[in-house]
């Protein structure tokens, strides 16, 4: 096991070490303290573009060699979606009635409805290279319109739901922040009994969302599959996004308040698409 | 400098293919370490302390690539490298029981030096998990994956290794 010839390391090897230490301690502290925009140019377009070169070849050879396997089953589609077509042609008649229906309780109710917003459409390009952060790379940045703490929501199976935030934005790409990252916080409220708290991610993609500060009283009502929705008060989040669903619930005996165990309505592991919502110019 | 710049564009690439085509992850989503896998093996064979600096190179692009703050990867490659290069004096590179434990070690130890470093600067310092399920698929996969890339790293090794210039006659 002993190595012969070598009697151990030189003064120039813990010198190396040691400058090299030094000089990322000086950078953690200078970056966390005002969060250095220097490198910021050179993020944007040099690593930027090279994350956009990656997922092209990527998604040059799935889509490849994914396109023949697809010419096989599209006959197969084909004929279910005739039978769809048919099935969709009824559903949509009761679909006017029904929102017709909607508009007048609407009136009725007199909703005011939510100023327009501006959806920017992104692709998301990469993740974050290590395990302990888990940001998103999408193809959108600056030039496109994004900027920092934008809410960016999904598409899926037909329901629209929370993805997370903006938190980094370069010039032709931005580093979202995802609802599962440990430092995510949005306010939030049980849909059903409005009850509001606080979503909390846990780091990890497949771990529930915590769902905080929701009063013991609210646990007669509380029941699994209820819809939490974000409540707008943190003025970063739109209200009434859907975030997810009731998975289970704890009661602390020494705590005034449930711990919730909530389950995203998107699913993060298959996300391709995201939507970040400009909310105008005074965002 | 060649070793060092070598060594530098190859865990950079691996960090890139990291981000990109492994970032769905193999087990429970974890990401297997590749870049620091051919730090390791740079530090381990580079006992003049070249894998220290080319480590401390991909660190600061990691940080670039990361949400993470500049500096917290940058310090953590840069300790692992260093930890690894003294390794190196006591321990010679076999196939399959150093590289591994170099892998797994790594990974332990940069879950601890996360959470000091969380400790020191609380600003959007993430740490690991130490006690959860993915850290333990993470540590084995990197324990695996280093013994890969060690082995397949082995083939050009004299490409990572500094080569002193001879002196003229």
């Amino acid at each position: 096991m002993k190595n012969s010839g070598v009697h151990g390391p030189t003064r120039a090897v813990h010198r190396k070490a040691a400058i090299c230490l030094i000089f990322s301690l000086a950078m953690l502290f200078v970056s966390t303290k005002t969060m250095a925009r220097i490198p910021d140019i050179f993020k944007g377009y040099v690593i930027g573009g090279i994350q956009r070169g990656f997922a092209a070849v990527s998604s040059f050879f799935s889509r490849s060699i994914g396109a023949v396997s697809q010419l096989r089953s599209l006959q197969q589609d084909y004929e279910a979606l005739l039978d769809k077509m048919r099935d969709y042609e009824l559903r949509e008649r009761d679909f006017a009635v029904l929102k017709e229906e909607n508009q007048r309780l609407k009136e009725l109710l007199d909703l005011r409805s939510l100023p327009d917003t501006k959806k920017i459409a992104a692709h998301v390009i990469a993740k974050d290279p290590s395990n302990i952060y888990s940001s998103l790379v999408i193809d959108k940045g600056y030039l496109e319109g994004i900027k920092k703490y934008m809410p960016v929501v999904a598409y899926q199976d037909g329901v629209e739901g929370l993805v997370g935030k903006i938190i980094e934005v370069k010039a032709s790409t931005s580093v979202l922040q995802p609802i599962y990252d440990q430092r995510f916080f949005a306010a939030a409220r049980l849909a059903k009994t409005r009850a509001e708290g606080m979503i909390k991610g846990q780091g990890f993609r497949d771990s529930p969302l915590n769902l905080l500060y929701i009063p013991k009283g609210e646990v007669d009502q509380l029941k699994q599959g209820d819809i939490v929705v974000t409540s707008g008060l943190d003025q970063v989040f739109p209200p009434e996004i859907m975030i997810g669903r009731v998975e289970r619930f704890r009661l602390n005996e020494f705590s005034s308040s449930l711990v919730i165990d909530v389950w995203p309505s998107i699913d993060l592991s298959r996300i391709e698409y995201v939507f970040a919502i400009d909310k105008g110019p005074n965002e | 400098m060649k070793s060092i710049l070598i060594t530098s564009a190859c865990a950079v690439l691996m960090l890139f293919m990291q981000s990109t085509w492994l970032s769905h992850g193999i087990v429970l989503g974890v990401i297997p370490d590749l870049a620091m896998s051919v730090l390791l093996f740079s530090s381990f064979i580079n006992k003049n302390g070249h894998g220290i600096i080319a480590a401390f190179i991909t660190g600061v692009v990691a940080d670039m690539l990361s949400a993470s703050p500049l500096g917290y990867f940058a310090f953590l490659f840069s300790s692992c490298a260093y930890l690894t290069t003294l390794v190196s004096y006591v321990a010679e590179k076999d196939a399959v029981v150093i590289p591994f434990l170099l892998g797994a070690a790594a990974t332990i130890v940069m879950g601890f030096l996360s959470r000091i470093l969380l400790g020191l600067f609380s600003a959007n310092i993430h740490a690991y998990q130490i006690f959860s399920a993915e850290f333990g698929v993470e540590l084995i996969m990197n324990g695996l994956v280093t013994t890969l890339i060690f082995f397949l790293l082995s083939f050009v090794q004299r490409f990572f290794e500094h080569s002193p210039k001879k002196a003229l006659p």
